[in-house]
């Protein structure tokens, strides 16, 4: 979490991570995505989108839960306040990694 | 556990292959996400265009074109139903597999649209029952709509801090609230040129400033 360090958070430093973690962070805060719809965004196989999901559980960057309505039980997923700070910060951290004279291209 | 490995086959991605990562699926995302508001708009001037258009040549002592007043209404309530059409599958699939507050803000903003047309109805119903004759009624039908969409698309502007909404909501009103001078069948032609014309100008706008987008 603190930039100072340099160090690259291992929890989102990893591509198919850090595509859930933008995924989830595009949307508006506090709002869910299904893993279905996850998943269709992300073109990840479900064995592989869970075995993410579950890491960054684990970290508290991410909540899944299972919804109580519907017949076949949906999870929907969202990031944690923390997970959204994590994430902030890594991106922040690659593009002062990635040094300024490039920042100018992102706009 | 090497549950890793798909993502770090060969050496570890550098800083900036990581960032270029982040951002594709971001653009993706979004893509993904967007409720593509030039479509919409265009979808809706359409419908003006060609359905306040139509109410303008066949109703009327006037009338250019003579059917009857069924068949203006049905053909009229056509148009409209396209779009609305065109806006549902829009919104059902953007929305698919989300939950929230903004999918709640969002539900609570197309049922205003519902119950604000269900109360105008239930309101000109009333009146009507004063005895008024048919061009009040009709007018007090498409100047009442009017009022109402130019609201709607004001607040829905001004809530999401999207200028557009928020302008084509002002124009809605005044070229409503002014045209409603015409009389009818004058204030159909006014919606049909003014008001369609105005939502198909705001989709081409938005449609021209996404193309500029996507070339980059």
């Amino acid at each position: 979490m603190n930039t100072s360090s340099g160090e690259l958070d291992p929890v989102i430093h990893a591509q198919s991570r850090l595509r859930v973690m933008t995924t989830l962070a595009t949307l508006p805060a506090e709002d869910r995505m299904s893993f279905a719809r996850l998943q269709e965004l992300l073109d990840m196989t479900p064995g592989n989108l869970i075995t993410h999901l579950r890491k960054l559980d684990e970290a508290g960057y991410t909540r899944s839960e299972k919804s109580r309505s519907g017949r076949p039980t949906t999870t929907y997923v969202g990031l944690t306040r923390l997970g959204r700070a994590a994430f902030e910060n890594y991106v922040a951290q690659l593009r002062s990694l990635i040094g300024p004279a490039t920042e100018g291209n992102s706009r | 556990m090497n549950e890793d490995r798909p993502d770090t086959t060969g050496e570890t991605p550098s800083p900036a292959e990581m960032l270029a990562v982040a951002e594709h699926q971001q653009e993706r995302t979004r893509n993904g996400l967007d409720i593509r508001p030039g479509l919409l708009f265009g979808a809706w001037g359409t419908a003006w265009l060609l359905g306040f258009g139509e109410l303008f040549l066949t109703i009327g002592p006037a009338g250019a074109v003579v059917i009857p007043l069924w068949g203006a209404l049905a053909l009229f309530f056509a148009c409209l139903a396209g779009a609305g059409t065109i806006t549902a599958v829009t919104l059902i699939r953007v929305s698919q597999g989300l939950r929230g507050p903004s999918q709640r803000a969002g539900a609570m903003y197309g049922w205003s649209w519902t119950i604000a047309f269900g109360c105008l109805a239930v309101l000109i119903t009333a009146v009507g029952r004063l005895g008024i004759d048919f061009e009040v009624y009709a007018l007090l039908w498409s100047a009442g709509s009017g009022l109402l969409v130019g609201l709607l698309f004001l607040g829905g502007g001004a809530l999401s801090n999207d200028w557009w909404q928020y302008c084509v909501g002002l124009w809605i009103l005044l070229i409503n609230a002014v045209g409603a001078f015409a009389g009818i069948p004058g204030h159909y032609l006014v919606m049909s040129l003014a008001g369609g014309g105005g939502f198909l100008l705001v989709a081409l706008v938005l449609a021209l400033r996404n193309a500029k987008r996507e070339r980059r």
